[in-house]
């Protein structure tokens, strides 16, 4: 279907056209911009849904749209010329994550009626301007097709949250925490900027796919065992992946460019749904897996994600487990969650680590938004020792809730166990081949605990027990613009896991593995981006405990399972209980390095002091001393010079008589030494 | 010794260089002036020296016509002696220096 | 008693090193350079008046001895250097005439309140013949 590629520009426009609308005109619209995003959003996922079942019926598309800048460059490959364009590139992956990037959009604009209308807030223009804004940039950085043009639509996403968090900006802590967004996240896109400058000038091409790919051209030049920058190719491969890597670590919040995420929740409770769990902190995973091809030829890089990922979902869910404010408990949890994700991509578990970015949009965008219910139900407070009982006031947002937790704790048959579960078991069979990931795989494996735990210890304070504050007794009604995107998404986290019943395939030998057929490029997509070829790509062997894969595919099950189950239980056990008390604070000086979430901001508040400002400040003096003093000498010694010269005008007429015998008989001196008059 | 053109040629210039002299160092406008026939009739005679030595009158000729250009620059430089004793109370030529920045 | 004129001496010679320089310069110039004999002119020639034939181009009667065939005409010259003089003559007239009215008499003045004749005519070629009175210190008309 021809028709529906030749649209797909829409559906990144159309909320661009929302944004511009929102802004002239936001003012005069009854409810400032919302609808003017909310039908550009709907479009878009209808467009979205278009284009996928275009893909589904077997089709691909790749198109430049726009060539900025192009010309002569010599890289190391050989190639002569290099072309700097716009284009999408719609393949199985890109066409999912449309979908599910504009039906969270979509969701999130309806909510905002309900959370930031309904609640009579001010400058609403700004927020729907600038979540039309976020949305487009969001939906180019999805169908980009090549990686500057995925680079430049990462950083307008940065600008995006950093005006969404700061939008509050009569606050104090509210620009503090964009400020400290940006720069972290910025710190990373400029490691970012360096691998793509070096994947340019490496392989003189920026394109994702195709024969004339950067991916193909590393492939061919290690096969060929090329030397590229005086470095062997594959390690050069590893090194500007790694340089990637950075801008993905700083966005998608990994340690150590993490600490900006839970400062991120002061932006409003939408915002953190849509950009902070779903959308944007996406953008890193989705960045990797669309350059899966590159990281796969080099073992080096996927170690390091899957440490990186692995460490990141232990150490985030720890902290995650002493918050008291039902936001940070998200944030945490969502910094763990990618943890995960990373993890699953860096044990070659292409179809894990997507599908987990799938469930995860949905369950941590339903749990933001419940979260966002409860502040509205408690006349924003968002302390969970304030709450409680709320589970008989707002049954909707309740079960919705649980349904969302059920899925983050990985419990069956929601959604999260399915994706969770294959991560693992991805892990795990490749941890017994490698020792270095089975370290990796024990870290994701005692995080599920903490997550079941802090899950339910969340879940049960905020519902649960006697009501702990008079604004729990009598909470404040919602209405179904914000029932609406809860019960919604609530399903999707229900359900959503039927994509790839991977065990469940394997078990019964069903074909039901419907998300792995669609990254493999089964119903249609390039024949380079597919999971299978990814896997050839993949240097990895894997094993499987005894030999067989049913024992291992039930071991690790069980084993997730039962942490999860039992983490839920511990926080039951603990918590659901009229009236609960904070056992973290048994935990003594653990719960003090926790709660200061391990001197991460000190500690790079202290790095920051300790080197960028003295090197700032030195640059500065050079600048000013060195730089504007030769700028300033050339200056004074022409103004020094033109005023001796002044001198010489003395007015007197006989010295202007001397003065022109002088030069005459330079003259004749000259002429005469050089016409030989003299000898 | 046979007298050749040279000797004319550094007589001209002699003179050519205390007529100099006296334009640079003199500071007696009048003095000046004089200075300045000096340098004219030291060029006349180099003319006269030239058409001698060419066989030429053409130099001599020529020489006359300067004479009265001379004359007729000294006519117009007491002139303008007397205009700057008008406005300066002094023939003293450094006196007036305002040609300058 | 009176004082002669004193002559200068000092620093103000300074500047006449450059004109004793450039003797030197221009005399070894010349020293160097070899210039041949002096033809010089034929015996029983009246020099003043081939120089008057050659001034008025009387060239039928100038003689064609050696080069002095070759001296050029210059009537021309004769008549521009008439007009010359004539004009310095004006010229000084003009710069030397005392002024009037205190203001010092320029050449092409226009002042408009000034009724003297002489000052408002502005041309120099008015001929000798606008002698104003020529006193000591302008007198007031």
């Amino acid at each position: 279907m021809e028709t529906a590629f030749e649209l797909a520009p829409a559906i990144v426009l159309l909320p661009l056209a929302a944004f511009v609308v929102a802004l002239l005109f936001g003012e005069y619209m009854p409810k400032k911009g919302a609808f003017a995003g909310i039908v550009a959003t709907a479009a878009s996922f209808l467009l979205s849904l278009y284009v996928l079942a275009a893909v589904a019926s077997g089709g691909e598309f790749q198109e430049t749209y726009f060539t900025w800048a192009a010309g002569d460059a010599l890289s190391e490959t050989g190639e002569t010329t290099i072309e700097f364009t716009f284009g999408i590139l719609l393949d199985p992956l890109s066409a999912l994550m449309l979908v599910i990037v504009t039906l969270i959009a979509f969701l999130v604009h309806v909510f905002s009626l309900g959370y930031m209308n309904a609640e009579g807030e001010t400058g609403l223009r700004r927020y729907y301007a600038e979540l039309g804004l976020f949305t487009f940039s969001m939906l180019g950085f999805v169908v980009a097709d090549n990686l500057l043009m995925a680079f430049m639509f990462f950083e307008l996403v940065g600008l995006c949250s950093y005006l969404l968090i700061g939008f509050w900006f009569r606050t104090e802590s509210a620009p503090s925490a964009a400020k400290k967004a940006f720069l972290v996240t910025r710190f990373g896109d400029y490691f970012f900027l360096l691998g793509v400058v070096a994947i340019g000038a490496t392989f003189g091409t920026l394109a994702f796919q195709g024969d004339s790919s950067f991916v193909a051209e590393a492939s061919s030049a290690i096969d060929a065992n090329e030397t590229l920058f005086g470095f062997d190719a594959e390690t050069w491969v590893t090194i500007t992946g790694l340089l990637v890597l950075g801008g993905v670590i700083g966005k998608s919040a990994q340690f150590p460019l993490h600490t900006w995420l839970p400062d991120a929740m002061e932006g409003p409770t939408t915002v953190s749904a849509l950009i902070h769990a779903a959308t944007m902190v996406a953008a890193g995973v989705y960045l990797v897996a669309r350059m899966f091809g590159y990281y796969a030829l080099s073992p080096t890089s996927l170690a390091i994600i899957a440490f990186v990922g692995g460490f990141t979902a232990l150490f985030a869910a720890t902290m995650g487990v002493v918050k008291d404010d039902i936001k940070q408990v998200l944030a945490y949890s969502t910094i763990s969650q990618y943890g995960y994700m990373m993890l699953g991509l860096g044990v070659g578990g292409y179809v894990a680590g997507v599908f987990h970015l799938m469930n995860h949009a949905f369950f941590k965008a339903l749990l933001f938004l419940g979260a966002g219910a409860v502040i509205v139900l408690m006349h924003h407070e968002q302390d969970m020792w304030k709450m409680g009982g709320l589970k008989d006031k707002a049954p909707v947002t309740y079960y919705t809730f649980l349904a969302g937790a059920l899925a983050l704790a990985g419990i069956i048959p929601f959604s999260g166990f399915w994706s969770k579960d294959e991560i693992l078991f991805d892990a795990i069979i490749l941890g017994l081949e490698e020792p270095i990931f089975l370290a990796a795989y024990a870290m994701g494996l005692l995080a599920v605990f903490f997550t079941g735990f802090y899950t339910f210890r969340m879940v049960f304070l905020t519902f649960h027990g006697e009501p702990r504050s008079d604004a729990a007794r009598d909470p404040h009604p919602i209405g179904w613009n914000i029932k609406f995107p809860l019960v919604t998404l609530g399903v999707l986290a229900l359900v959503a896991g039927v994509a790839n019943l991977a065990p469940v395939g394997k078990l019964t030998g069903l074909e039901i593995t419907y998300l792995e057929f669609w990254l493999d490029g089964q119903y249609g997509g390039y024949a380079d981006l597919t999971y299978s070829e990814y896997g050839d790509t993949v240097p990895f062997e894997t094993t499987y405990i005894a030999g067989s894969e049913t024992i291992t595919l039930l071991i690790a099950a069980g084993l997730g399972l039962g942490l999860a189950v039992g983490g839920a239980v511990f926080a039951m056990v603990l918590y659901n209980v009229p009236e609960p008390v904070p056992h973290t604070e048994n935990l003594g000086s653990a719960r003090t390095v926790l709660r200061s979430n391990y001197y991460q901001d000190e500690y790079q508040v202290w790095l920051a002091e300790k080197f960028t400002l003295p090197l700032a400040r030195t640059a500065d003096r050079f600048d000013q001393s060195v730089i504007d003093g030769v700028v300033n000498g050339v200056s004074s010694v022409s103004l020094f010079g033109s005023s001796r010269m002044q001198r010489l005008q003395t007015g007197v007429v006989t010295n202007y008589a001397a003065l022109i015998i002088a030069g005459f008989i330079a003259l004749l001196l000259v002429l005469g030494v050089l016409g030989g008059w003299f000898v | 010794m046979s007298v050749g053109v040279e000797h004319y040629v550094l007589l001209s210039l002699a003179l050519f260089c205390i007529g100099l002299f006296g334009v640079l160092t003199r500071r007696n406008a009048l003095m000046f002036l004089m200075s300045v026939e000096l340098m004219l009739n030291a060029a006349n005679i180099n003319l006269i020296a030239f058409a001698f030595y060419h066989g030429n009158l053409t130099g001599q000729v020529f020489a006359l016509f300067t004479m009265a250009l001379a004359a007729a620059e000294v006519a117009v430089g007491l002139g303008i002696i007397l205009v700057l004793y008008r406005n300066f109370r002094d023939v003293d030529v450094t006196v007036p220096s305002e040609m300058r920045w | 008693m009176t004082q002669g004129p004193q002559l200068r001496l000092g620093k103000t010679m300074v500047p006449g090193i450059l004109a004793v320089i450039l003797f030197a310069m221009m005399g070894l110039i010349t020293l160097n350079t070899g210039f041949g004999a002096m033809t010089g002119f034929p015996d029983g020639t009246a020099i003043t008046s081939e120089i008057g034939y050659a001034m008025f181009d009387y060239t039928a009667l100038q003689s064609t001895e050696g080069n002095l065939g070759a001296t050029e005409p210059f009537l021309i010259s004769f008549l521009l250097i008439a007009i010359v003089l004539d004009a310095a003559l004006d010229a000084s007239l003009v710069l030397a005439k005392r002024e009037e009215e205190g203001e010092p008499v320029t050449a092409l003045s226009s002042t408009p309140d000034s009724t003297d004749t002489a000052s408002g005519s502005g041309s120099v070629t008015g001929g000798p013949g606008n002698e104003p009175a020529a006193t000591d210190g302008g007198e007031e008309q």
